[in-house]
């Protein structure tokens, strides 16, 4: 990209909003490789905390700030308790709780939202808050490529919502408040398509004419905005420079766009091509055409482009990565070694465990036998020297206190109070064990086997120790030591001199078996916590922190993975809003089918799906592995820790993290290369014409008014290179189409912009609440409410839709639009003062 | 005619009962001592400190298998030096007098395993 630019912040409203953002994204990730450049920044304000955006292989820029609608009643109350007056907008209490949890589709709950605060934050300030943030990094002393230029703001949403229609005049001025000054502010505004009935959909259309009529309101010159908390601040110039509206219907009979998601993605790409570029250019044509009264305060547009899907394929081969790596950890039935596919052995899992087990125990049964400098082997041989050299009096009784709890200074207490010491040395054991092995073959099957495993070692070896006599209970351990310390005093090899060394054995054993009886507790709590535990015990070594490996965890990291790649749906609201591996492929599927878009994809190697294979072959030749690995998303980090820490959403944290990291290595690999699309042009030139000529169709339903193309209006066609430029429009006017001239005014090139050919045709000079196809019957629905709707009165529908303007506002709009211009005029002059309206 | 004991025990005028029995007798004495010291010699040779119980008692599996080749061994120098003059193998009586070395052997293999494969069990055990 070239070396100085305005600064842009674009700011979204609603999911609409996050949705345009995200494609902005995707589409400056596909051309550069990175999120967004440096002199420009992303937020969206959303009433959802839940409504995050898509994944590229770098990290997300579009920020969510959130605004709370929780406790609505008591936000309004306060509202209404701090400002008065300027607060009758707000609907009535009782009413407010109709929307449900967000803004329930009604504007004047929207624009409480921007206004209130409440437990979860002050959602005013939390705006505030991030504008001047993102204002401040783009236009502070550090901020790159922009040279202290004055920033454009674009505000984009859709109308049809409560949260869009509800804050988009309010952003602006807040905006403005912020940016004093600022020239460049300009909306992208969605409204609802041409509808086939509007019965049913009455609130989406009448939000979007409630909001139009607001914004008609404002763009007046005679009438002034106060913020509703701070009445001295009074603006007189409209919220916005340029208004511009896109459905999905468009102006003439070409199909209306099949997907919302089309129409997002028209928008991005609108809002993509001012970043790096277009806006400079249209700017421009825009102020010629401003002085020739041609474009007015609201504009649209037609877009269409010839473009080699790069950053699809991409995606779509890492969902298909991801998903193949997330089988390969929860593969029921095989596992991985060293490439090499095996059948996952439970009765060998559970002969190596049992061998292990053993070890491990031995190992957490030597850490008993030291503690605080004293080492009871060492004591032990002492005292058996003692009682061989005949110095102990009454042995079997002498032998009986060593190890009896009565004894507080004997071996019982000594281990009983260590222990933990070897309960920490098995759990480590374990962990460092089955943990190892999942980190080495990555599979939860084979793992839950382990574990599984470790279970049955710890009841078989709790049962043999019964069967020895030795059980949890200390009065049944006295009895055992009785039998034992007669045992152990008993005189036996006198003649062979070993009589010191088989007292010190058989103390040893008994010692031995006294740690039984203190492990046995402790080996039931470690097998309970396997099978039947939630939360793993844990133990800590030096630095090094070990959790006991248990079912759960396994059983939990399988459900996460299934509703990661979309094997399984929780039915619970905010799990319907998570976007699988498997959905996500079918969008994709579905989007590279949609014709409907006015983007022509182009597949040098035939299909989508041969381009995604070629490029898995190019993935797979560079990683030089046949199987995705985990270290693709945490390299050598532990697999264990990453599933089992932090397990709330791991869903959703799979879903970001397998995406990024995979698009990520398939971008360092060079799988998917460029495509200059220029190539494809200069070969199908009679394709260039289709698709250029489908960006004189504009994407509003305007049908009985024919908008002006004038010379001053933006118009051009933008690729990588000039030459091909003129090439392609030299071959358009060949083939009689002559909307575009070789000159400088309808040519933007940018060198970076490979894999897109883009035709861009701005429209202006209308009024869309009269303009538009279906106004006229929204206009009705808003006089004669839909009294069909339970609970709802004439003034409840006019509060909900119209936070911005009063019923007189309302009436001499209404006028305005209805009777003859000048006429209208006369009325509403008589009519209005200044300081009527109220916001 | 001589009596079954004559023939049994080889006497003549040379060599009478008794003399049999006092050299039977030392000899026992000296295999006894000699069985003693090597079992004592193997016992303090094994240097393991733990499961003392059972290494002494697989120790007197060992002595008794190592006295028993020290015994066949000596036996073998006997009958060659000595060149047993009936030692024919038509008589019967040849291979009744070897019969309780054969079966000595064969007890002391069968014991032996038992022992082994029970004192294993019962330290694995322990």
């Amino acid at each position: 990209m070239s070396t100085q630019y305005q600064p842009i912040l674009l700011i979204g409203i609603g999911s609409s909003g996050m949705h345009i953002l995200e494609q902005v994204q995707n589409f400056y990730y596909e051309k550069t490789n990175q999120n967004k450049p440096d002199f420009v920044e992303f937020i969206y304000i959303e009433t959802n905390r839940d409504n995050h955006p898509g994944i590229t292989a770098k990290k997300n820029e579009v920020r969510q700030v959130y605004i709370s609608l929780a406790n609505m009643k008591t936000m309004i109350q306060e509202l209404k308790q701090a400002h008065g007056d300027s607060m009758s907008w707000l609907p009535p209490e009782n009413h407010a709780l109709e929307a449900g949890s967000g803004a329930g589709g009604i504007p004047a709950c929207g624009r409480l939202a921007l206004w209130g605060k409440n437990t979860e934050g002050n959602n005013l300030l939390n705006v505030i808050n991030a504008v001047k943030e993102i204002f401040n990094k783009v236009s502070g002393p550090n901020a790159r490529d922009s040279n202290g230029a004055e920033p454009a703001v674009f505000i984009t949403g859709s109308l049809t919502g409560g949260t869009g229609s509800g804050i988009f005049l309010d952003l602006a001025y807040l905006v403005r408040t912020i940016i004093p000054g600022i020239k460049d502010l300009y909306s992208l505004l969605l409204l609802p398509p041409e509808p086939d009935v509007i019965r049913g959909k009455e609130v989406l259309y009448s939000n979007t004419y409630g909001a139009l009529t607001a914004l008609a309101h404002f763009n007046n010159a005679d009438q002034k905005y106060t913020a509703p908390n701070n009445t001295r601040k009074v603006f007189q110039e409209p919220p916005f420079e340029l208004s511009q509206f896109i459905a999905q219907s468009y102006n003439d009979s070409t199909p209306q766009l099949y997907t919302l998601n089309g129409l997002y993605k028209m928008a991005g790409l609108y809002l993509f091509l001012n970043i790096i570029g277009l806006r400079a250019k249209r700017r421009e044509r825009l102020v010629d055409a401003r002085g020739n009264m041609q474009i007015g305060k609201y504009g649209t547009f037609g877009l269409s482009a010839i473009q080699y899907p790069k950053a699809q394929i991409q995606e779509y081969l890492s969902l298909d990565l991801s998903t193949k790596l997330l089988n390969r950890w929860i593969n029921p039935e095989n596992y991985l070694d060293k490439n090499q596919q095996m059948p996952i052995d439970t009765s060998r899992i559970g002969r190596e465990m049992n061998e292990h087990f053993g070890q491990f125990l031995t190992s957490a049964f030597d850490n008993l036998n030291a503690a605080g400098g004293l080492n009871i082997h060492k004591e032990i041989r002492k005292e058996a020297q003692l009682i061989a050299r005949g110095q102990v009096d009454n042995v079997a009784d002498y032998l009986y206190n060593l190890y009896s709890p009565a004894n507080l200074e004997g071996y019982y207490s000594f281990v009983s109070n260590n222990i933990q010491t070897g309960v920490d040395s098995l759990i480590a054991s374990i962990s460092d064990y089955v943990i190892g092995s999942f980190n080495q073959y990555e599979s939860l099957f084979y793992t839950k086997m382990q574990i599984k495993a470790v279970a049955l070692s710890i009841k078989s070896i709790i049962r043999y120790w019964q069967s020895l006599g030795i059980t949890v209970h200390p009065a049944k351990w006295e009895h055992h030591l009785q039998s034992q310390a007669s045992w152990m005093a008993n005189k036996r090899y006198l003649l062979l001199f070993e009589q010191e060394a088989v007292l010190a054995d058989r103390m040893l054993t008994t010692f031995e078996q006294l740690k039984m009886h203190l492990f046995i507790e402790k080996l039931i709590e470690l097998g309970t916590n396997i099978v039947k535990g939630e939360i793993p015990l844990r133990t800590r070594n030096l630095s090094q922190v070990y959790d006991l490996p248990i079912l759960h965890k396994i059983e939990e990291s399988i459900r996460s993975i299934h509703r990661t790649i979309g094997k399984r749906e929780d039915q619970t609201d905010r799990h319907r809003r998570f976007k699988s591996l498997q959905k996500r492929q079918l969008e994709i599927e579905e989007d590279m089918r949609d014709e409907t878009i006015p983007i022509l994809r182009i597949f040098p190697a035939g299909s989508f799906r041969e381009e995604v294979k070629i490029s898995a072959d190019n993935y797979r030749k560079n990683a030089s592995r046949n199987y995705p690995s985990k270290v693709t998303l945490i390299q050598e980090n532990s697999l264990w820790d990453y599933l089992t820490h932090n397990t709330d959403n791991l869903h959703e944290r799979l879903y970001f993290d397998c995406i990024q990291n995979f698009r990520q290595e398939l971008e360092e690999m060079d799988a998917i290369r460029n495509y200059n699309v220029s190539d494809y042009v200069s070969k199908y030139p009679n394709v260039a014409k289709k698709y250029a000529a489908k960006a004189i169709s504009y994407l509003l339903p305007i049908r009985d008014k024919i908008l002006e193309r004038t010379q001053n209006i933006p118009k051009v066609v933008i690729g990588s290179e000039k030459s091909v430029i003129e090439r392609v429009i030299s071959l358009l006017r060949n083939e009689n189409f002559y909307e575009f001239e070789s000159n400088g005014d309808n040519i933007l090139e940018i060198p970076e912009l490979h894999n897109i050919m883009v035709f861009y045709i701005e429209q202006g000079n209308f009024d869309p609440r009269v303009d538009i196809s279906y106004m006229e019957e929204v206009r009705e629905i808003d006089r004669h409410y839909p009294a069909r709707i339970n609970g709802m009165d004439e003034n409840k529908w006019f509060t909900f839709r119209n936070p911005y303007l009063r019923k007189t506002d309302w009436t001499e709009l209404k006028i305005a639009l209805t009777l003859p211009a000048d006429q209208a005029s006369q009325n509403g002059n008589a009519n209005v003062t200044s300081d009527d309206q109220k916001a | 005619m001589k009596s079954l004991a004559d023939s049994l025990f080889a006497l003549d005028k040379q060599h009478t009962l008794m003399d049999w029995f006092s050299s039977t007798t030392l000899i026992i004495v000296l295999a006894l001592a000699l069985f003693y010291l090597l079992y004592l010699v193997l016992l303090k040779s094994s240097k393991s400190k733990f499961n003392r119980d059972f290494h002494i008692r697989i120790t007197l599996l060992w002595a008794l298998a190592l006295m028993q080749v020290v015994l066949g061994t000596y036996l073998f120098f006997v009958f060659r030096n000595d060149q047993v003059p009936e030692f024919t193998y038509e008589k019967p009586l040849t291979y009744l007098c070897f019969l309780p070395h054969l079966l000595l052997y064969l007890a002391i293999i069968f014991l032996f395993t038992r022992n082994f494969l029970r004192l294993r069990e019962e330290t694995q055990s322990a």
